[in-house]
Order: structure tokens, then sequence, then C-alpha cells
């Protein structure tokens, strides 16, 4: 794909409302799946990679851009010093805070601090009911107890707490365990998420480790007309929207917020979200040498992102009715796969060579698709 | 402005499944979903039927009297309006 050149020319500029922090390149668990790929830590506290007075900067400079949200990740972001002063600070300026950990280090002290800074959601990595299963994933011992005790503390406070379960071969048998887990410990909702095809989690794609497009897609029907009735806790099943009912588009997650967030990673580099951390090219600067406004208002990539996405979207995305509102599902992993933001995303090009795809979601042909040619013959 | 004539935005997805549908602005990602009644309503919003048209087949449709049809009729239309999923003329 070829970048434009940088260019200030597009005066009206969305708002940036959420930084991603992804807080730390370090972690202490080794998961199978990740992602982002972290370096694993044996200790309870990473290196530092920026202080947090740059931290503080990033945010300064990203509330006059429209700054609502920060969501705080990693690596395992309780592993970095700076959260306590971080999750603080975002109170003091009255941003909502959302959390993305393992659990592993949250305690009744960390729990009772998150309540008094207000953070409205943590989301908890579980990956089965039990050890066998979770550490079997996660590849550190003793983390599943660990995780428990992490969310009984948090529940302990009142706090919003969601597991994220990735579903894969190995656990797909215990998810309705799972569930009742959750529910036991008074969580309050339970996202299932696929697989990223990036870093790890393309090496246990390759290992065969993972589900297909056809299981993931009978595994949500299952969750809807049996699974889900048998249960109270809230269920969201991170598939693309176009493979959801009617009802469920809009209300569950799905989409990407793409054009209103910024990565901000562990050593202060800017980038699309956490891809940045394997990705050079979706480097946009660093908070040392640019000014936010800047990058914000004038990188190449965003610019595709703003005035390409989605009218020049490829192959399936660019077919799909709810192009504008999926937004690519996750443009990261189109990029990892194909080094292009405007590729299909796999799972939806996978279930539409698989005949997966509902024909109804589609442009037909005395439709406008908005910048793309209309659907051509087979 | 009284009685006047709705029209549905061409641009707008319209996808019926079973006994709902979903309506999609794809120039600001707006969706709505809407029931039976909904589509019945949105069917009839094709440029040529006014609102009294409208609430006049709602009556004929459904068990529901003619203040309660438009009264009904004019806030859903409204906030389709406000998604600019249809445009009223004059």
């Amino acid at each position: 794909m070829s970048l434009p050149q940088n260019n200030v020319s597009a005066p009206k500029t969305p708002e940036l409302n959420c930084l991603y922090f992804y807080l730390t390149s370090y972690c202490n668990l080794n998961c199978s799946h990740c992602w982002i790929a972290p370096t694993y830590l044996e200790k309870v506290v990473a290196p530092e990679e920026a202080e947090f007075a740059l931290l503080k900067e990033v945010i300064d400079q990203a509330l006059p851009l429209g700054l609502k949200s920060i969501k705080i990740t990693g690596g395992e972001p309780f592993l970095n010093e700076n959260i306590g002063p971080l999750i603080a600070y975002a109170f003091s300026k009255q941003l909502s805070a959302n959390i993305e950990t393992n659990a592993t280090l949250i305690d009744d002290a960390w729990a009772e601090f998150l309540k008094e800074n207000s953070v409205k959601h943590i989301a908890v990595s579980l990956d089965g009911p039990n050890s066998t299963i979770h550490e079997g994933i996660r590849n550190k011992p003793g983390c599943f107890d660990k995780a428990v005790e992490g969310i009984k503390s948090l529940k302990r406070c009142g706090l919003n707490v969601q597991i994220i379960m990735s579903l894969c071969g190995r656990n797909l048998g215990y998810l309705e365990e799972t569930l009742d887990l959750a529910e036991r410990y008074g969580v309050d909702s339970f996202k299932i998420n696929c697989i990223s095809g990036i870093a790890r989690g393309k090496a246990f794609q390759n290992q065969g480790a993972t589900l297909t497009v056809k299981d993931y897609l009978e595994i949500h029907e299952k969750i809807r007309s049996t699974i889900g009735p048998r249960h109270k806790i809230k269920i969201l099943f991170d598939i693309p929207p176009a493979f959801k009912p009617l009802r469920d588009v809009k209300n569950e997650a799905g989409s990407c917020c793409i054009k209103n967030i910024l990565g901000v990673l562990a050593d202060g580099s800017i980038s699309m979200c956490g891809i940045g951390n394997l990705l050079s090219s979706l480097k946009f600067g660093h908070i040392r040498e640019n000014k936010l406004r800047d990058l914000w208002q004038e990188n190449a990539v965003l610019k595709i992102i703003r005035d390409e996405m989605p009218s020049k979207f490829k192959g399936i995305c660019g077919r799909c009715i709810l192009k504008a509102f999926c937004m690519g599902k996750c443009r990261a992993e189109a990029y990892y796969a194909n080094n292009d933001l405007l590729s299909p995303f796999s799972f939806c090009e996978e279930a539409f060579k698989a005949g997966l795809f509902p024909q109804g979601r589609l442009f037909n042909n005395k439709e406008d698709s908005h910048g793309q040619p209309i659907i051509p013959a087979k | 402005m009284d009685n006047p004539l709705y029209r549905q935005n061409k641009a707008v997805i319209f996808r019926q499944e079973q006994d709902e549908a979903l309506l999609f602005n794809p120039d600001n990602a707006d969706i709505v979903v809407i029931n039976s009644t909904g589509c019945f309503i949105w069917n009839l919003c094709n440029g040529k039927n006014r609102k009294k048209d409208i609430v006049n087949s709602l009556v004929e449709e459904f068990d529901v009297s003619p203040s309660k049809a438009e009264e009904d009729l004019l806030k859903f239309l409204a906030e389709l309006e406000n998604k600019k999923l249809v445009e009223k003329k004059s």
C-alpha cells in the first residue's frame, strides 16, 4: 500500500475520544494466543519505559482534542508502577477509565484504589474454569487462583468487571463452566473473543489450535439458542456485526472506534493502537518529539483512516452494508496480514469464501455501495 | 407542514429479517432496528403518502385510534428524520 504524503489539508479532524495506554511491554503471563506478544517477566514490577510525566503530558495534549476516556492495557498494566498515578490523574481530569488486566496482581488495596478513582470497567482475561485449562493457555502456574482472587477483590468493591475468554480448541468445551464461574463471583458481563491472527495468535492459528470461522459461528448460534438463556450474565461475542442478529448489531461489541482513538505505547510512542508494538510502520511518532495535535491532524496513516475508510475497503468489507458501522472490525489485523489498511477482515473473508457470510448483509445490485463497484458477478 | 409527505432517504439500507428490520444510514453509520409496525410505516414513506394517509393506513391495519396512531407515528418519524433516514416535505 502506498501512503500519501503528510498533508495538513483536512481542517475537519475527528475528536480524539480515547487513548489506549499500552502501559508496559512486559507481562507476567506468557499466553499462547497474545496478539501483543509482550516480553515475559517473572518479577512483579516491570522496568519503567516512559516516565509518568510523559504519560501525563499525553493526556494534557489530548484533552483539547476531545479526550473523554482512557483504556489501560499492556502487557500486564499492573506491572507498571505508573498505573496508579495515571488512573488518579485521569480521574482528576474527569476522564472515564477502563482497564484490561489478567488480575493476578490485583488485591483488596488495588480494588479499593480503583473504586476510589471511579474506574468504570475492568476486563479480566480468564480462559477457563480451572487452573488446568486457564494455565494451559496462559503458561504460568498459579495464575488461575490469582486471577480469581483478583476478580473477587474487584467485586467486593462493587466494581464493574467483565471476564474475557479467548475461545480456542483447548477451552471450547469449558465455556459453560467458565460462565458458571463468572456468575458465581458476580461478574457483570462475559465477553468471548476470537483469537486474533496477530503475533502469537497467528502462530497459535498455524498450530491448528484456534477455531475456524464455522466453529465460531456455530458456537455463536448455540449461545443465542441454548447457552445464553441458561445464564443470567450478559454475554457478548466479539464476532463482526454482519453475523449478529439485527437487534444485537448496535448493542454488542464488534466494531472498532478507529477514527477516534490513538495508542500510547509503553515507551511513549504514538500509534494507531497496540499494533505499533509489532509494526514500526504504524508508529506515528513519539510524545517526546512530536506534538500530539500535529500527529493527530497530519499523520498519513490517520489520513487514510479518515478519508478512505470505509469507502475504499476492499474485498468483502467493501461489499458489506455495515462497513461504515463496523469499520472493517480490526484494521490492525488486516494490516498485519496484508500490509494494507483497506484489506478485508480475515474472519469475514473466510466466511464469505465458505458461503457463510449472510447474503442480506451485502449490498445488492440496486443499492449504491458508496464508492465501491456494484457486486461483481461470480 | 400540518400534513407533510414522508420519503425514505434513498441512501438508507433496509433489511428485513423475520419480524424486524434494520435501517442503516451509511453516511453517518446510524442504525435503527424497527419492529413489524415500523416496517409497515417505512414502506408507506414512499414520497406519495402524507401523514394523514399513513395514519389512516395504521388505523385500518391495526387496532388503534386515529389520535393514538398519529401520536405514535409522529414520534417514530421524528426519530427517523432526526437520523436522516426519512425526509419530510411540505
